[in-house]
């Protein structure tokens, strides 16, 4: 990642090389590094702004077509200037072209969002108004979330209820899309037998005050998830807190302590395990529901811990998936030993 | 309620939980013969859901849960919901078979669970599209499916693939954020969400007349949303690059499978929540007519040009999409005919143009004309696919393709004004087709070096690959030659899903 | 007039805040601007959406026994905002793990460039 740390250091480097300049005599030994960076400065005057790695890897592509394959391509300056600016005119043509048409597919595009939002405003103000007691929307669907949830699904949350009695089927799809989401990082971002790279630890104060914090953050959490009915909260929140929590662990205690205990592969079966449960679970209750069988769970009484039914497990399910795909999110990008 | 009913979420859930399941095989090539298992399972009982419905003459609704329809989920399945599944299933056993060896070879090893498993989730995806009867779980799965088809379209993992990948998940996003933003305001107007209930609601404000701008708005916005998604053709732009630098499977599945999803969803929209009149009041007819026009032509125009031969494969299923926006556009019942019939066709016929490119390029590794010169002599197989497909394009009889031109053209003559445009659009771009398929029939059949007698050497390919390539030769075939059964089908399916025109 | 711009202002910034993210999405090249763009554009429908199911005097629908509250907001709009975010949430990581893949590969996070390094690399094999 050295280009990366150029680059974040660019305007440090800016400032060195204005301040250097004026102490050096011109016959001093040029720096390599610093006449590339004024090179790289004379390209953005004369072009566009790019970034300093893409401009690196231009030049460098720009040598291998000419043969002057050098392997130190990080430090040192390329020696054939006269023939680099012949190839920069020549793209410099295409580019006048192509930022003409660019000019205008942007003049186009502004004005067709100025007309959408126009249009959109319009109809906005044609909507039932903001807080509306007889909006449409208040029809007896939501009626009947209101009123009949807590005996029906034992769920003193209405949203809670909602999500995953009324329209459970949705958020099976919810979890779905987390789950492709997680495989597709894991697919995209992973090398299998990489080493991590080494971190230290996080600092004394992050350390001292994750380590009160982070068991009060976990706690916090699973209470949300398993109150999901009760008050507010559920899965989603719950495993979102539950995550941060693992983020932050594996941030303070460094080295790969967490990433020890949760590899990759167990925090897959995890995900997969409590996704196989909801499956499981949910397809009994549209089973038995649609085709008018009987309904064994107990709903319990509404506003305990065990009440509801499914309601809590299922909380549990979905938390835990949220969690974990947070968690593979953060590990699938830090940095392994390669880069 | 006999065990029938419940196929339709069964084959949803068995194809979504053995997606789930993969992580705990080790073996990436006992995975793709799994996944093909469970997707012949689903194939085989969408087949059984379809004849008993049609025996039966009905339709019916599955109600998700212990709740009924508005306030719980809901599903629906009748002769033409059974009809898709099966075609879709047919498709993705026979894709996977017949790509099985590019698979193995484009995708690394450690990679290759996850690439079916994503697949699998694409598919279970394509069928809740197909099964659903409410707006907001078909965002929820069109939202699936455009998760997995990016990672689908950047599996190979070159540069360009990942490229392409990107320019496509952009337009996703951007599609699916019409489509919400469609849904917040049809559900603001009504309160919801349920097909059928949305149907009556906004009848009601037809019938007082008041709203009419946010209905039009929100159906416009869902049906540009949608088309962007199935790259219709000012939206096209994503399309040949993703489909050109992603593996054959997935190019086939994206291109025949993929696209017609999100048709499907916008086809009931039409006909179950806004219904004739919001269609022809708003001009959403026209609208979709003049895209499909104008796709039909520039999209095979764009096709000329192409140098590659998978990115000239890709603009014409642009155009191909198009002829469903043309007759989805016309208005009628006969439309929608034509609609579901050309879906079903170029289904079957894009996959297996894809396939046969795909063992071409293999064969010759390479994949610009000028190195694809004879590869049919030496990819018999394939060229012979390749051929009938593109020839079935370009509407020569006997082919499916044509048996669908037909069916547009039967529609077109049913309508009034759009009449000519329509015909008129359907000949120039048969031509336009036949201008660029069969230069590329020649090409692939040609010698590599002229006035030389070669000898006949063809490359073997794997028996599984024939068998598949054989079949969609056999369904292009049938196709074409029978399509009556299918039609009358699908008329059926139809006459029960709605009236519309 | 004013007045009902004013009553809609929830609306009004959605709508807005939509268009700003879509210019963003579509129209600056760096990648990860791309991405505040798609962010913006999905919260502004998280925002029309909530604002939705606002009920004057409502309150959270948390149904407790023997209170005397009777007004709730409208639990739907909730549940699909929920949808929303998760899948905002999944695209967005999906589009960073992308971006990752090219800033590897291209050392650069300009759309512009990357095409056209991958045009290049293209013509090259």
């Amino acid at each position: 990642m050295k280009t990366t740390q150029n680059n974040n250091s660019l305007f440090r480097r800016i400032l060195q090389w204005a301040s250097e300049s004026e102490k050096e005599s011109a016959d001093a030994p040029e720096d390599p590094e610093r006449q590339e960076f004024q090179e790289y400065l004379e390209y953005i005057d004369a072009h566009d702004y790019i970034e300093f790695g893409a401009y690196r890897y231009m030049r460098y592509q720009q040598r291998k077509e000419l043969g002057l394959d050098e392997p130190t391509f990080h430090h040192h300056i390329e020696p054939s200037i006269p023939q680099k600016k012949q190839n920069v005119k020549k793209s410099h043509h295409k580019q006048g072209l192509l930022r003409k048409q660019l000019g205008w597919y942007r003049i186009a595009s502004v004005f067709i969002t100025c007309v959408i939002i126009l249009i959109l405003c319009l109809v906005v103000m044609e909507l039932p108004k903001f807080g509306d007691l007889n909006a449409p929307a208040l029809n007896e669907v939501a009626q009947r979330y209101l009123q009949q949830g807590r005996e029906e699904t034992g769920a003193v949350n209405a949203i809670t209820g909602m999500i995953l009695e009324y329209r459970a089927f949705d958020t099976f799809g919810e979890s779905v899309v987390l789950f492709a989401a997680a495989i597709s990082t894991l697919l995209l971002l992973r090398t299998p037998n990489q080493p991590l790279k080494q971190r230290k630890a996080g600092d004394e104060i992050l350390t001292m005050v994750s380590k009160y914090l982070l068991p009060m953050i976990i706690l916090f959490g699973c209470y949300v998830v398993l109150y999901g009915h009760i008050s507010p909260g559920g899965g989603f929140s719950g495993g979102a807190i539950l995550g941060a929590a693992l983020i932050l662990a594996s941030l303070v205690l460094g080295a790969g302590e967490v990433e020890r205990v949760l590899t990759s592969k167990r925090v897959t079966y995890i995900t997969v395990f409590s996704l196989l449960t909801y499956a499981a679970m949910k397809s009994y209750s549209f089973y038995t529901g649609a085709n008018h069988v009987g309904w064994a769970i107990p709903k319990g009484e509404a506003g305990h811990l065990f009440s509801g039914g499914f309601l809590l497990p299922l909380n549990l399910c979905v938390g835990l998936i949220v969690a974990c795909t947070m968690y593979t999110f953060y590990t699938l990008f830090i940095p392994t030993e390669e880069e | 309620m006999g065990l029938v009913y419940n196929i339709p979420l069964f084959s949803i859930l068995l194809v979504v939980v053995s997606g789930v399941c993969i992580p705990l095989f080790r073996n990436g090539r006992h995975v793709i013969r799994f996944i093909q298992i469970v997707q012949c399972m689903v194939g085989v009982g969408s087949l059984f859901l379809m004849v008993e419905l049609s025996t039966l003459n009905e339709s019916f609704t599955y109600q998700l849960g212990h709740v009924p329809a508005p306030w719980g989920n809901e599903l629906r399945a009748g002769p033409l919901e059974g009809l898709f599944a099966f075609v879709f299933s047919l498709v993705m056993v026979l894709t996977f078979s017949g790509s099985r060896e590019d698979l193995i070879a484009d995708i690394k090893p450690h990679r290759l669970g996850n690439y079916c498993l994503l697949m699998q989730l694409l598919y279970g995806a394509l069928l809740a599209m197909i099964y659903t009867d409410d707006l907001f779980t078909a965002y929820v799965f069109v939202e699936v499916a455009a998760v997995t088809a990016c990672v689908v379209v950047s599996a190979k993992e070159s540069g360009r693939s990942i490229v392409s990948a990107i320019r496509y998940l952009m337009f996703n996003c951007l599609g699916s954020g019409l489509f919400l933003l469609g849904i917040a305001i049809l559900y603001a107007l009504t309160g919801h969400l349920l097909f059928s209930s949305l149907q009556q609601a906004v009848e009601q404000y037809l019938l007082s007349g008041s709203s009419k701008l946010p209905l039009i708005v929100s159906a416009l916005l869902m049906t540009l949303g949608l088309s962007i998604k199935s790259a219709q053709f000012p939206f096209h732009a994503w399309l040949p690059d993703a489909h050109a630098s992603a593996t054959t499977t997935s190019s086939a599945i994206l291109s025949g499978l993929l696209l017609k999803g999100y048709l499907i969803i916008l086809m009931k929209l039409m006909v179950r929540v806004f219904g004739p009149f919001v269609m022809v009041s708003s001009y959403l007819c026209d609208l979709l007519l003049l895209l499909g026009l104008a796709g039909m032509l520039f999209a095979s125009v764009a096709a000329l040009r192409q140098e590659e031969v998978k990115r000239m494969i890709a603009y014409s299923s642009s155009a191909q999409i198009s002829y469903i926006f043309l007759s989805l556009g016309l208005g009628s019942q006969l439309g929608l005919l034509a609609a579901c019939f050309q879906i079903i066709v170029h289904a079957l016929t894009k996959s297996m143009i894809f396939l046969g490119a795909g063992a071409m390029i293999n064969g010759v590794h390479g994949h610009y004309w000028g190195q694809l010169r004879g590869a049919a002599r030496k990819v018999p197989v394939g060229g012979i696919a390749f051929t009938v497909g593109g020839l079935s394009l370009c509407g020569i009889p006997l082919l499916a393709g044509f048996s669908s031109k037909y069916c547009i053209a039967l529609a077109a003559l049913d309508s009034d004004w759009q009449m000519a445009p329509a015909l008129f659009g359907l000949a120039a771009s048969s031509v336009l087709n036949a201008m660029y398929y069969i230069p590329a029939i020649l090409v692939i059949w040609g010698r590599t070096k002229p006035n030389q007698e070669e000898e006949w050497n063809p490359i073997s390919i794997g028996w599984e690959q024939k068998l598949a390539l054989g079949f969609l030769l056999f369904c292009n075939l049938y196709l074409g030659m029978r399509f009556g059964l299918v039609r009358n089908l699908i008329e059926q399916g139809i006459n029960l899903l709605g009236s519309f025109g | 007039m004013l007045e009902l711009i004013l009553e809609q202002r929830y609306y009004m910034i959605s709508i807005i805040l939509f268009a700003i993210g879509f210019v963003t999405l579509f129209l600056h090249p760096n990648l990860i601007k791309k991405i505040i763009g798609l962010n913006l554009m999905d919260t502004s429908i998280f925002l029309f959406l909530a604002a939705m199911g606002y009920v004057g005097g409502g309150q959270a629908p948390i149904i407790e026994e023997g209170s005397s509250w009777t007004m709730y907001i409208n639990p739907v709009p909730g549940g699909l905002v929920l949808t929303g975010i998760v899948v905002a949430v999944s695209t967005t990581a999906l589009f960073l793990s992308l971006t990752h893949r090219l800033y590897r590969k291209y050392h650069s996070l300009n759309l512009d460039v990357i095409l056209m390094l991958a045009k290049k690399g293209q013509e090259d094999t």
